[in-house]
């Protein structure tokens, strides 16, 4: 064979035409072009329907956190996921403030009279001390009628026992517990620790619920949760447009019938809490005896069968619930009155009494 | 392999396009379904353990008037279910019986807590539907 031919022989190799798909694979080809355009079709109306609808997803959840039954209910999936992280959150503070936990740093307080601060962790901040000094300033800006130091009056009314098995005490057992009594006297908020005056006692039962709103909420915000309501057994906190526009509406227990006494509805973020002798107590002699004590006699108050307050902040609505309902009628509503709280009082005798500013939030209240 | 068979393998034949169909459909047809078929719009539901787990059980409104007995964390309590008053926890094992003392209703969640059981209504049209109560 000659070059020429050999040249000739590649370019006829050349020249030669592609060979055409066959049938079979060409089929293939188009079957999946079709199956991709329907998968990315369902894709994007999914999405579609995501963005559309994602947000007015509804969820909800109780747990048993913080010696109570804690609900949390969200709107969006965001608001899913912030909800598990702002469980979580609360049941840690739980485990440091639980005055029953063992493990509490409040429990150790009570036992050893002192506990140090413990900065060793992410925010450098101790969650007790916090507490601590939130209450201080409840407890001044109340008279008095908030006090965490009342721990030490439920010791002698049997509050204390897992039976919850009541006793009265004598007079000079009152009297010598309430001179153990008066938070600012008894706890010292120190530069390294916490200490507290020997036979005294603290339960911020009183207000770590609304401390435990607070954190839970900017979990919640942060998750990017548009619109959700936190439950603390009753101390409630609200925020953001639900989907269908209507305003959060919560209903005001009647204890006496399990009815409602009032209504508050409202499109913006309101914390909501309320006090009452009809959960926790103790029965002496058939008699019943609430955990909320009147600081003046040491004596568990029994003015009112619930006291409502609406405020701005969960710290606030909680604290000033409890403090409300410990005080005497004429001082309670002078109180309500001059600090321009929102409060509603259900009396002994069945009389709702709502103070000026709370006429601006509570609705169809029971005749 | 013969084409023939190859053929066979790979074409799109009217089955998968029914397939397909119903895929792209299936939102819509199950939202039809929900539209006509009435759901139920009252029920309770019910939070409580079984051999120490937690489940969730929904009580019919056809199986009211009539009590049942559900396991707590700490022992058993009996709940009732009436279709005039709604729901009440008849009975406990808890020492404090807060469940107990709060009575008949048809809105408010009846929670045990050291039984960890919560007994929820579910009221769907109701017109005094409430996001939560403070109590």
């Amino acid at each position: 064979m000659d070059n020429n031919t050999i040249i000739e022989e590649k370019n006829k190799d050349l020249e030669t035409p592609v060979e055409e798909l066959p049938e079979f694979e060409k089929k293939r080809i188009k079957k999946k072009l079709i199956l991709s355009s329907i998968t990315v079709l369902l894709l994007v109306l999914f999405s579609s329907w995501f963005y559309v609808h994602g947000d007015s997803l509804f969820f909800s959840d109780i747990r048993f956190l913080m010696n109570t039954a804690y609900t949390i209910k969200v709107y969006g999936i965001k608001g899913y996921l912030g909800m598990q992280a702002a469980f979580k959150k609360i049941d840690e503070i739980e485990k440091q403030t639980s005055f029953y936990k063992e493990s509490s740093g409040l429990y150790t307080l009570n036992k050893t009279g002192k506990y140090e601060y413990n900065f060793n962790n992410k925010y450098k901040r101790d969650l007790l001390r916090e507490i601590a000094i939130q209450a201080k300033f409840m407890y001044e800006n109340t008279n008095g009628y908030f006090d965490p130091s009342f721990a030490t009056l439920h010791e002698i009314y049997g509050f204390h026992t897992p039976e919850k098995i009541g006793r009265l005490p004598s007079e000079q057992e009152l009297e010598g517990s309430l001179l153990k009594c008066g938070y600012s006297n008894v706890l010292h908020i120190n530069e390294n620790d916490l200490t507290i005056a020997s036979g005294s006692m603290i339960d911020f039962g009183g207000i770590v619920g609304g401390v435990s709103i607070i954190y839970a909420r900017e979990i919640l915000k942060a998750a990017g949760c548009k619109a959700f309501l936190i439950d603390d057994a009753g101390d409630i906190w609200f925020q953001g447009e639900k989907p269908d526009k209507s305003p959060w509406k919560v209903a005001v227990r009647d204890p006496r019938d399990g009815g409602s006494l009032a209504f508050i509805e409202s499109r913006t973020p309101l914390a909501i809490s309320t006090s009452g002798d009809y959960e926790r107590y103790v029965v002496v002699d058939g008699k019943r005896y609430g955990h909320i004590m009147d600081p003046k006699t040491g004596i568990p108050a029994d003015y009112y069968d619930s006291v409502t307050v609406v405020t701005l902040d969960p710290i606030q609505s909680d604290v000033l619930s409890t403090a409300l309902f410990a005080m005497p009628p004429d001082k309670a509503y002078k109180f309500a009155e001059e600090k321009n709280i929102a409060a509603l009082f259900l009396d002994k005798n069945g009389k709702i009494t709502v103070t000026p500013r709370g006429k601006l939030y509570f609705s169809k209240i029971k005749e | 392999m013969s084409e023939m068979d190859n053929e066979k393998y790979i074409a799109i034949k009217k089955n998968d396009w029914i397939i397909i169909l119903v895929l792209l459909l299936l939102p819509l047809l199950i939202k039809t379904i929900y539209a006509f078929v009435p759901s139920k719009e009252v029920y309770y539901q019910i939070k409580h353990y079984k051999n120490n787990s937690e489940i969730i059980e929904n009580i019919e409104p056809s199986k009211s008037n009539e009590s049942l007995t559900v396991q707590g964390k700490i022992g058993s309590m009996i709940i009732e279910l009436d279709n005039e008053k709604g729901v009440r926890v008849a009975s406990s094992t808890c020492p404090c019986l807060v469940c107990v003392n709060c009575g008949w209703t048809k809105n408010e969640a009846l929670i045990c807590v050291p039984n960890a059981v919560v007994v929820q209504p579910i009221n769907k049209t109701a017109a005094d539907k409430v996001d939560a109560i403070t109590r």
